[in-house]
């Protein structure tokens, strides 16, 4: 009898673990909350460089470039190493890889190997209508998510390259005009592609690359209290949104000033904190592997800021 | 002789022309769509604006102080900056959420100079900041702004 009884208090805690056991690991892999930047190190950059976009490898290794092809590759010491490339080449992304550099063309869309010795293969080409313009691509695990206009639509479209599969993942609904197609930021996050709108109204959308769902977030300009007069929302611009775990955060910036609103999403796609700061910087891209964010900012030319982040109180959990 | 030589630098000058337009598109990447639907601009007062004259865009204007619009360039052809030429969605940003013209130091190839008593901003006719000059104490504040944020 006391065996049966001890059986079967063993079998309840041991359902009740098993029942807890993937909310706990879900909510440790995905938590929102206030969040704490302190700069840790700075990195001055080349003057006259215009950055277009950043790459980040294991163990902190980053890849910057510009829209003329520059491209620099930064190490775990931060030491800064200028690549050459061809004067053909115009990376509209770049993956670091174990095989070595992979770009991605912006103008012909083909994709390109930059081998550590230096040599460059051709790997293939992704489809490219006539009138569709290549903005950004960004590496996804196995394959590239192209970011695109396709100017006879009128329409931004998010495409997939991985050899074969070159499907349309989203496709924006059509404008009015060639100038009002909407341009998008892309960045990865553990929840799906995150696009962030870079004009007003700024609108933020998760997309789940494998079954297309995309979830539009609460909008930034229906946020009382912002501060954007109505009029002046045409000189501001979004930069890519950061996740950090179920937290997103998103940089406004006025490009008549100085001026930023860093906003906060909770996990649950509402806006929850807009900060705002009067000194030109913007959040750039969460590290992977460790606890920190990178950021731009103008200090005299422009530098490279590591920021260590943390929870300032016990973040609240969420299921996704 | 003289035709044949007029007809040689008219040629180079022709030749230079989408030369320009090619290195202002690698530029601004982003803004090639939109340099194709471009304008007529009513130049507002004091700023430069475009105007189509014989088919082209062409930048008229006056001059203010510290504000940079259409660039003098090769046959004065409208440049992306330029309010109603490229259109603002098309201006290059850096990660730090300035235009790209402030990291190079540049407006479309044409140093953008700072001399004594200059206004340390310069902005194009839409107010976007275009170049700029930050002294050290500015370089300080900025540092110090930046160190911690709590969002």
């Amino acid at each position: 009898m006391r065996s049966i009884a001890l059986r079967a208090t063993w079998l309840a805690l041991t359902l009740v673990t098993v029942g807890h056991l993937p909310d706990r690991l879900t909510a440790q892999a995905c938590r929102s909350g206030p969040v704490a930047l302190d700069a840790r190190s700075t990195l001055l950059l080349p003057a006259s460089f215009g950055i277009s976009g950043v790459a980040t490898g294991p163990s902190g290794r980053l890849v910057l470039w510009s829209a003329g092809g520059e491209v620099f590759f930064i190490d775990e010491k931060h030491s800064l190493t200028r690549l050459q490339l061809p004067d053909s080449i115009r990376p509209a992304g770049v993956a670091i890889t174990p095989e070595g550099l992979r770009l991605l063309d912006q103008a012909t869309a083909r994709e390109f190997l930059r081998r550590p010795d230096g040599s460059l293969a051709l790997l293939g080409r992704a489809r490219l209508g006539m009138a569709e313009q290549i903005d950004q691509a960004v590496w996804r695990r196995d394959g590239w998510v192209i970011g695109l206009r396709d100017l006879a639509a009128r329409r931004f479209v998010l495409r997939r390259y991985f050899h074969a599969d070159q499907r349309d993942l989203f496709r924006s609904a059509q404008s009015d005009s060639l100038k009002t197609i909407p341009r998008f930021h892309l960045t990865e996050s553990s929840r799906g592609l995150l696009l962030a709108r870079s004009m007003a109204p700024f609108t933020v959308i998760r997309l789940d690359p494998v079954t297309g769902r995309a979830d539009t977030l609460a909008s930034v300009t229906a946020l009382a209290g912002l501060g954007i007069p109505p009029d002046s929302l045409p000189h501001w611009r979004a930069l890519p949104a950061i996740a950090l775990d179920c937290t997103l955060l998103l940089t406004l910036s006025d490009l008549t000033a100085d001026r930023r609103i860093l906003v906060r999403y909770g996990a649950t796609d509402q806006i929850e904190r807009a900060t705002e700061l009067d000194a030109p910087l913007g959040l750039m891209t969460r590290l992977p592997g460790e606890d920190a964010v990178l950021a731009a900012r103008r200090a005299g030319e422009l530098e490279l800021v590591w920021y260590d982040w943390h929870w300032v109180r016990e973040p609240s959990s969420h299921t996704p | 002789m003289r035709v044949r030589y007029f007809g040689l630098v008219l040629g180079f000058v022709l030749l230079l022309a989408p030369l320009s337009a090619a290195s202002a598109q690698s530029l601004a990447s982003l803004a090639a769509a939109n340099t194709a639907t471009t304008a007529v601009e009513k130049a507002g007062p004091g700023c430069w604006g475009c105007e189509q004259v014989g088919g082209y865009p062409v930048c008229r204007g006056g001059v203010v102080p510290g504000y940079y619009n259409c660039i003098a360039s090769v046959l004065q052809t409208c440049q992306v900056s330029s309010s109603g030429c490229g259109g603002s969605a098309a201006v290059p940003l850096d990660p730090d959420g300035s235009t790209q013209y402030v990291s190079r130091g540049s407006l479309m190839g044409v140093t953008v100079a700072f001399h004594a008593g200059d206004p340390p901003v310069r902005r194009n006719c839409e107010g976007v900041v275009v170049a700029r000059k930050q002294t050290s104490d500015d370089i300080t504040t900025v540092r110090m702004r930046t160190g911690s944020l709590t969002l």
